[in-house]
């Protein structure tokens, strides 16, 4: 099978298909969502009643990171997966170096020394703001996740310094870490994933931080990883 | 004790993890120990539920539906016994075959095991380009196995244990993700062309079903599957989720026509990873259906719905058993009769569904009958593909007319092979008679003879493919020239120990059949485990 098949053009009965397959699938979840009822709130109320024990006030935070840690510790298990299948298509145990280091400009030199303490001093705002606001672990993981990426773009070595143990080290941080408070309460008898009331904040914080070293080496390692070609070339570092 | 449904996810998390973070040839280690402990504890699960009853387990100590709820009844431990069986027969295989695999100092790896395109292309080690480079560490399909391997089991068992349907997708999403990574350990361009398709087909299931959750939030407030079973559902958004939903897993559990990706994704891959595909993880879409369908959506089956979806699978077992006869590759066959077993599940829709009396007996026969079939698949598939590894590792192809003679060379795996056949078959005393009959009993009960007609069929197109591979191989001229590589004996124990168990399974039905009622969904007064 070849490298790169052309896209196989699809016939005018198959889009037109395609259409009227998209037009009835609109109709019926438009009809579907007519039919609901707009004054539902579902659990809110719930939530809001129950905050007071969640050890954070902003609901969302305590729904992900408490009452429904569960799926949060099995969703950055995904994260996990995804990141270490971009690592078995590659076969490799650790990401790549630049292909070629890039003098940049002086323009891009001064923004990527500003933007750069910028975007941490962001992401780690955003990851303490989510206790009583919007934000948290994967918006501050992405927000650091593109630092490092900005880094590597412009050619300045950033994740493939990462030895294969520290960059596995780092993509399993925070599923890792959540299990093991989790599995340590658990063994000294609290119910698995509940937090004794008093550390339940202090708890959130550290799963967070951990949380978000792990979100953001995933996303660079994705965004590596998928390259097809660079693997032909011999890294190049030490240049600056 | 009442804790060992925690454990029995945790352990091969942490054993996963584990193996991740240790790396190279000693994450085999650890990727055994996980095995070794989550069969046990999986036994355990099962005999917790046959003795006490329905387990029922409140995550983080908040309450539904403000949590997320475990629950563990007969059907669940009946799957997660499976899995727990199968899963260890499949590691201890692993281990050999994963071995071969690891380039030692003279050998040509990738000589000594193919995975299945069995026409020379590049795999293996060899042409990574990373290998070389970095010094430290080579990357080694093994070690990437067992941490994958271990996610993949414990996903397992957290779809069969969870009771919420959003964390049941995430359980999706997991399955899903960590099959994808083994289907392209080797790297193989047919593996990553099958794999890719593959993650498509099974995104596109999942988002179905995650619309599903969505609209069915919105329309009850709740996510328990108890509650939900409690609130009798009947609007507008309700049935559209229903529908996306069982969309999304048909085309998981790949039923005729939403099979296509499932042949290429189950054969390119690697030995012990089609066994586990098609033993267990086909099971894992097909469990959550039955689940929604029976206990959620109970009210919202209708006949002709019912009988379209069982019309379905007897397309499947006759396009799946003739395309199983066509094909020149073992594993290819051994895929489309995944198609074609998975065809029979489904008969289970129409037989149980909401045809004629309410309260008849024959609900919970064809039901049982329909797990009583998965399980018996389970075994016996798995059994078959690691017996196409074995040929493929020893003989270097595994084209079914190139087989000739062969069979006094592997005289155990073909044995085992033909085991298996015989309980895909449906022939006494194997476990696929058992199911079958129930499912027998169950149509002619309930007056839907059709269903009769289509189980015998299929019986006799299996007979069909399992005869071709075996009349090959026990021919007299042998076409064979050079001699075959040898392949580890653990490797052929597990082969057989997997095919005898589909047939002890038949021998001694009574306790599962027993512990499928614990929580069932149906009226079962009447026993039917007299058989």
């Amino acid at each position: 099978m070849e490298n790169r098949d052309p896209i196989p053009d699809s016939g005018p009965i198959v889009r037109v298909l395609s259409i009227i397959l998209g037009v009835a699938l609109f109709g019926i979840l438009a009809t579907a969502v007519l039919d609901l009822d707009v004054e539902a709130t579902g659990l809110t109320d719930t939530v809001m009643e129950r905050i007071g024990e969640s050890g954070v006030d902003h609901p969302p935070t305590a729904v992900l990171l408490n009452f429904r840690a569960y799926d949060t510790w099995l969703e950055v298990a995904v994260l996990l997966l995804a990141a270490w299948g971009a690592l078995v298509l590659r076969q490799a145990t650790r990401l790549p170096e630049q292909p070629a280091a890039r003098s940049p400009g002086p323009v891009l030199d001064w923004l990527v020394r500003m933007l750069i303490p910028l975007a941490i001093v962001t992401g780690v705002y955003l990851l303490w703001r989510g206790t009583d606001a919007p934000g948290g672990a994967f918006q501050a993981g992405a927000v650091i996740g593109a630092a490092l990426l900005l880094l590597r773009l412009s050619g300045y070595r950033s994740i493939g310094l990462f030895s294969a143990a520290w960059l596995r080290g780092s993509l399993l941080a925070g599923f890792a870490g959540f299990m093991a408070i989790a599995t340590l309460l658990f063994i000294t008898g609290w119910t698995f994933l509940e937090y004794p009331p008093a550390w339940a904040g202090l708890i959130i914080v550290i799963v967070e931080l951990l949380i978000t070293w792990s979100v953001a080496v995933s996303f660079v390692a994705l965004f590596v990883a998928a390259r097809p070609d660079d693997s032909a070339t011999e890294p190049v570092g030490g240049e600056r | 004790m009442s804790l060992v449904g925690i454990w029995v996810i945790l352990i091969p998390l942490i054993c996963g993890l584990a193996a991740f973070a240790v790396g190279g040839r000693s994450s085999r280690v650890i990727g055994l120990i996980g095995a070794g402990l989550t069969f046990l504890l999986s036994g355990l699960l099962v005999l917790h539920v046959w003795q006490s009853g329905v387990w029922i387990y409140q995550l983080g100590g908040w309450d539904v539906p403000l949590g997320i709820s475990l629950r563990a009844d007969g059907l669940s431990a009946f799957l997660i016994g499976m899995t727990g069986a199968v899963g260890l027969g499949i590691s201890l295989y692993a281990v050999r075959y994963f071995e071969a695999l690891t380039p030692g100092p003279s050998q040509d790896p990738s000589a000594a095991l193919r995975t299945g395109s069995g026409r020379g292309e590049e795999s293996g080690a060899g042409d990574s380009p990373e290998a070389e480079r970095g010094g430290t560490e080579v990357w080694l399909p093994g070690a990437s196995y067992w941490p994958l391997w271990m996610l993949l089991w414990a996903s397992l068992n957290v779809l069969f244990l969870s009771n919420d349907i959003f964390n049941l997708y995430v359980g999706l999403e997991l399955l899903t993700l960590a099959s994808v990574a083994l289907i392209i350990l080797q790297r193989e361009q047919a593996a990553i062309v099958a794999g890719l398709r593959y993650l498509l087909a099974a995104f596109l299931g999942s988002m179905a079903y995650l619309l599903g959750v969505a609209l069915i939030y919105a329309d009850a407030g709740v996510l328990d599957l108890g509650l939900l079973a409690d609130a009798e559902l009947t609007g507008t958004a309700t049935q559209v989720a229903g529908g996306l939903m069982a969309v999304g897993l048909l085309l998981k559990a790949a039923l005729f026509p939403l099979h296509f990706w499932l042949p290429a994704a189950h054969s390119s891959a690697p030995a012990p990873v089609s066994a586990a595909l098609s033993a267990l993880v086909v099971k894992g879409a097909f469990y959550l259906l039955i689940r929604l369908w029976f206990e959620v959506f109970e009210s919202a089956g209708t006949v002709s719905v019912e009988q379209m979806i069982g019309g379905l699978g007897a397309v499947a077992i006759v396009v799946g058993s003739f395309q199983a006869i066509r094909q020149e590759r073992l594993k290819l066959m051994i895929a489309y009769s995944t198609v074609a077993q998975v065809g029979y599940l489904f008969i289970m829709i129409p037989l149980a569904g909401s045809f004629g009396d309410p309260e008849a007996s024959w609900r919970f026969e064809a039901w049982t009958g329909g797990l009583y079939h998965a399980l018996s698949h389970g075994f016996a598939k798995a059994s078959m593909f690691l017996a196409a590894g074995v040929l493929l590792s020893a003989l270097g192809h595994d084209r079914v007319w190139h087989l000739a003679g062969s069979a006094s060379r592997f005289p155990v795996i073909y044995l085992s092979f033909g085991i298996a056949g015989m309980s895909l078959m449906g022939l006494p005393p194997s476990a696929g008679f058992v199911g079958k009959w129930l499912m027998l009993r169950s149509a002619v009960e309930s007056g839907q003879w059709w269903w009769v007609v289509i189980l015998l069929v299929g019986g006799l197109l299996t007979a069909g493919y399992v005869a071709i591979v075996l009349s090959q191989a026990l021919q007299h001229d042998v076409d064979e020239h050079t001699e075959p590589h040898p392949v580890p004996k653990l490797m052929t124990v597990m082969v057989f120990a997997l095919a005898a168990m589909s047939l002890l399974l038949g021998l001694r039905a009574a306790e599962p059949l027993e512990l499928l009622e614990i929580g069932a969904p149906f009226q079962t007064l009447m026993s039917v485990v007299e058989d």
